[in-house]
C-alpha cells in the first residue's frame, strides 16, 4: 500500500520491464523536445531575439519621438504614423494607454524593431498573426522582424497595464 | 506528556487530536475560499463571453485579481496545508510535532489572506495575480501575501518536524510511505518557493512603503516567477502524492517499484524550479542559450519524472483490479473499476485531464519558441486551468470524500449528488480549458475586458469562431461552476447534517 | 514481486501511455506548424 512504509531493501527490487521501457521511451521523447529548440534557432525562422540593452525610460521616450519626426508620413486618430525604410531601427513606444507610432512597413524586408514601455508592464501582440513580447520598462528590446503578411494589424496590449487596458490598441500597415 | 489519539474504526490509524482539528479548520477555510473563488469564477466567464459582458471594466479587473488569489493561493494552499498534516501525523499515526506552530499557521494564513482580499475588494490592489511592478498596490497587499506566505513555511516545518519526530520516537521504521515521501517532496519545494517569493514582494513591500526605491521589472518579473510558478509544483507533487493515496484507498493499489516513483519525485525535487524561467522566454533580458538551458534540459528532466507518473498512477490502479479477478482482455479492469465511486472518478479526471490537456499543453507552451505564439494569450489560462483546476482540484475533491468520514468522522451526506458531482466538475472543466486553448491559438488575449475594443481608437474583431469558443468556454465554465457548488455543498451539508460515525475512545 | 505473473501485467496501461505520447507527438508538430507560419524575427 502506498500509505505503508514499503518493504526493507526496496531500492534493490529492480523494476519492472514495462516501466523500464517506458521511462526509455519517455527519456527519448524528452531529448527530442530539447533538441528542437537550438535545432530551431539554426534552422527556423521565429526565435526570441537575444539582443537587448538597459535604457532609461526617458531615454528611449526621447529615441522614439525622434524617430518618429524623422520618419512621420501622416496621422490616423491622433497618433502619428511613419513609414521607416528597411533595415533601420524602428521605435515602438507602449504606454498608458496607446501604442505609439502606427507602423507602414513593407512585405518581405527586415526591420530592427525597439519595443519598450516608458511607465509600466505592456504585452506586445501583433493582431491577427498572433506574436507576442513582453515590453519592459527600463529594458530596450530588440527584435528584427520581417513581415511576410501584406494587410492591416492591430497591436493589442496583452499585458495587464491598469484599468484602460482593453483600450490599448495600435496599428500596423504592411504592403 | 500525554496526548489524545482515536482510532479510526475504517483505517485502523491512530489520529492525533490537535493533528484532527488542524486537518479540519484548514480543509473547511479552503472549502470557503473555493466557494468565493468559484463565484467569481462565474463573474469572469460570463464578461468574457462577449454576448453577456455582465461585469464593467474596473470590476472585472478587480475581481480577476480576487479569483486568482482565492483559488490559487488560499483554496489550495490551505487545503495543501491540511494535506501535508494528514501525510504526517495522521499516516504515520503519530502526534502532530508543535501544535501552536501549525495555528500559528493557520492564523497567519488567515489573515494575510484576508488582507489581500479586503484590500483588493477595495479597489486598492487591482495588479493582478502577478502584482507586475511598476503597477503598485497598497502595502497592506503585499503585506498580506508575505504574512500568508511565512504561515505556509510554518506548516512545511510543523510537517517536518513531525515526520522526524515519528523516526526518533520509533513510530515508524524504515523508509516513509509513498505517500508521505511525497508530500514531503511538496514541503521542500514549498520551502524553496517561498523564498523567492521573499525576495520578490519584501523588496515590493517596502518600496509601497517608500522606504526602498524600485527593484528592476525584470528582476520582479523573474523572481514572482520563482514563487508563481514554483508554488504550482507543490500542486504538483501534493497531487500526485493524492493520486497514489486515492489509488490506495479506491481499489486497494500499490506500488510495484517503490524505486520508480520515488526517483521521479527525486527529479521534481531537483529539477522542477529552474525551468519557472519560461515565463521570460519573450522577454528582454536572458539570452537564448540560457533560457533554452533552463526551459530545455531542466524542464525536460522534470517532465520526465511527470511521465513516470503518467504511467505508474494508472497502471498500479489496473494491477490492483486485475488481482481482484478482472482480467478479461486489455481493458476489461476499466470496466469493472468503482466508478460509481466519487473520489475514483475524481482520480480518473485528474489524472487524465492532468497529463492530456494539461501537461501536454503546458511542455509545449513553455517551448522557447513556441511561446511567441502562446505568452499572454488565452492559451496559458487554459493550460493552467487543465493542471490546477481538472488535475489539482479534482485530487482534492476526490480526497475529501474520504477526510470527510476520516477526520470528519462523518457520512457523506447526499450520496447521490456526489456520485454526479466529479463528471459535471470534469467535464465542466474540460470544456472550459479545450475551448480556452483553442480560443488563445487565436491570439485572443487573457486578462481582458473587451476584445472588440469598443473605447478604443482601433476596433477588433476576432471573428466568429473565437465567438463562438469564448461562448463554450463560459458555458463549460457555469457547468462546472454547478459542480464546484455542488462540491461545496456536500461538504457543508455533511459537517451539519451529515450521519454521525461511531468512534472508539 | 515474485507472483507478478502475466495475467496481472498493467497491458491496458501500456496501451494507453502510448496514446498519451501519441497525443503529445501530435500536438507538439501541430504547434511547430503554427509557429513556422508567423512573421519571421530572430
Amino acid at each position: 500500500m502506498s500509505i505503508n512504509v514499503p518493504e526493507k531493501y526496496w531500492w534493490d527490487i529492480p523494476l519492472d520491464q514495462d516501466e523500464k521501457t517506458w521511462i526509455k521511451v519517455a527519456i527519448v521523447w524528452c531529448i527530442l523536445l530539447t533538441v528542437m529548440m537550438p535545432w530551431w534557432h539554426i534552422s527556423g525562422n521565429q526565435n526570441p531575439s537575444s539582443e537587448f540593452y538597459r535604457i532609461t525610460t526617458d531615454n528611449f521616450d526621447k529615441l522614439t519621438d525622434k524617430f518618429i519626426a524623422k520618419y512621420k508620413v501622416g496621422e490616423e486618430e491622433g497618433i502619428d504614423v511613419v513609414a521607416p525604410p528597411a533595415n533601420t531601427d524602428v521605435f515602438v513606444r507602449g504606454s498608458q494607454w496607446m501604442w505609439e507610432p502606427i507602423l507602414k512597413l513593407k512585405k518581405n524586408q527586415t526591420y530592427r524593431i525597439h519595443l519598450s514601455s516608458v511607465d509600466v508592464n505592456h504585452g506586445f501582440s501583433i493582431v491577427p498573426i498572433n506574436m507576442n513580447f513582453q515590453a519592459v520598462p527600463g529594458w530596450d528590446y530588440v527584435l528584427t522582424l520581417t513581415p511576410t503578411t501584406s494587410g492591416e494589424f492591430h497591436i493589442v496590449c496583452n499585458e495587464f497595464c491598469g484599468i484602460g487596458h482593453h483600450t490599448m490598441i495600435g496599428k500596423i500597415y504592411v504592403e | 506528556m500525554n496526548w489524545k489519539f482515536r482510532v479510526c474504526p475504517t483505517t485502523g490509524l491512530k489520529v492525533h487530536d490537535s493533528a484532527e482539528t488542524l486537518i479540519q479548520v484548514n480543509a473547511v477555510t479552503a472549502i470557503v475560499f473555493l466557494l468565493v473563488g468559484g463565484a467569481l469564477a462565474l463573474l469572469m466567464v460570463l464578461t468574457r463571453w462577449q454576448v453577456v459582458h455582465i461585469l464593467p471594466a474596473d470590476y472585472f479587473y478587480r475581481l480577476l485579481t480576487l479569483h486568482g488569489i482565492a483559488m490559487l493561493v488560499a483554496w489550495i494552499i490551505f487545503f495543501e496545508m491540511a494535506v501535508l498534516y494528514f501525510a504526517s501525523a495522521v499516516l504515520l499515526s503519530h502526534r502532530l510535532a508543535v501544535p501552536w506552530l501549525a495555528w500559528t499557521q493557520y492564523i497567519l494564513m488567515l489573515v494575510g489572506a484576508a488582507m489581500v482580499t479586503v484590500m483588493v475588494l477595495m479597489g486598492k490592489a487591482d495588479v493582478m495575480f502577478t502584482s507586475y511592478i511598476p503597477l503598485q498596490a497598497h502595502h497592506m497587499y503585499y503585506l498580506g501575501v508575505i504574512l500568508f506566505a511565512v504561515g505556509a513555511i510554518l506548516g512545511c516545518i510543523v510537517f517536518f518536524a513531525t515526520v522526524t519526530s515519528a523516526k526518533v520516537e520509533g513510530a515508524y521504521e524504515g523508509s516513509l510511505s509513498l505517500v508521505t515521501y511525497g508530500a514531503a517532496a511538496a514541503a521542500i519545494i514549498a520551502i524553496l518557493t517561498l523564498a523567492h517569493g521573499a525576495i520578490a514582494l519584501i523588496p515590493t513591500w517596502l518600496w509601497a512603503l517608500g522606504v526602498i526605491p524600485m527593484m528592476d521589472p525584470e528582476a520582479y518579473i523573474l523572481m514572482f516567477w520563482g514563487f508563481g510558478h514554483s508554488s504550482q509544483q507543490i500542486n504538483l507533487c501534493a497531487m500526485i502524492a493524492i493520486w497514489y493515496l486515492l489509488g490506495t484507498l479506491t481499489v486497494g493499489s500499490k506500488p510495484i517499484s517503490e524505486k520508480y516513483c520515488r526517483t521521479a519525485f527525486l527529479f521534481y525535487i531537483l529539477f522542477v524550479l529552474i525551468p519557472s524561467e519560461h515565463h521570460l522566454l519573450v522577454d528582454p533580458g536572458l539570452s537564448a542559450a540560457h533560457k533554452v538551458w533552463n526551459t530545455g534540459y531542466f524542464m525536460h528532466l522534470a517532465i520526465l519524472a511527470s511521465m513516470m507518473h503518467a504511467f505508474s498512477v494508472p497502471a498500479y490502479v489496473e494491477v490492483a483490479l486485475r488481482k481482484k479477478g478482472y482480467t478479461k482482455g486489455l481493458f476489461g479492469w476499466l470496466k469493472e473499476a468503482p466508478w460509481g465511486n466519487p473520489a475514483f472518478s475524481s482520480l480518473v479526471f485528474s489524472v487524465v485531464g492532468f497529463g492530456f490537456l494539461g501537461g501536454i499543453s503546458g511542455v509545449v507552451y513553455g517551448t522557447e519558441q513556441i511561446n511567441i505564439i502562446s505568452h499572454n494569450t488565452l492559451r496559458i489560462p487554459g493550460h493552467f486551468h487543465a493542471t490546477v483546476v481538472i488535475g489539482t482540484t479534482m485530487a482534492f475533491m476526490g480526497v475529501t470524500y474520504y477526510v470527510l468520514p476520516l477526520i470528519f468522522k462523518r457520512e457523506v451526506a447526499f450520496p447521490t449528488a456526489a456520485r454526479w458531482q466529479p463528471y459535471i466538475y470534469g467535464t465542466g472543466m474540460t470544456i472550459f480549458s479545450v475551448a480556452m486553448m483553442f480560443v488563445g491559438g487565436f491570439g485572443v488575449p487573457r486578462r481582458h475586458w473587451d476584445i472588440t475594443a469598443a473605447d478604443a481608437v482601433f476596433q477588433l474583431n476576432y471573428g466568429p469562431v473565437v465567438n463562438i469558443g469564448l461562448a463554450i468556454t463560459a458555458i463549460g465554465g457555469i457547468l462546472a461552476a454547478i459542480g464546484g457548488l455542488m462540491y461545496c455543498l456536500i461538504a457543508v451539508a455533511t459537517l451539519l447534517i451529515g450521519k454521525k460515525i461511531p468512534q472508539e475512545a | 514481486m515474485a507472483e507478478h505473473n502475466d495475467e496481472h501485467r498493467p497491458r491496458g496501461t501500456v496501451v494507453l501511455i502510448y496514446i498519451f505520447l501519441a497525443c503529445f507527438v501530435i500536438f507538439t508538430y501541430l504547434n511547430w506548424k503554427q509557429l513556422s507560419d508567423v512573421w519571421t524575427v530572430g
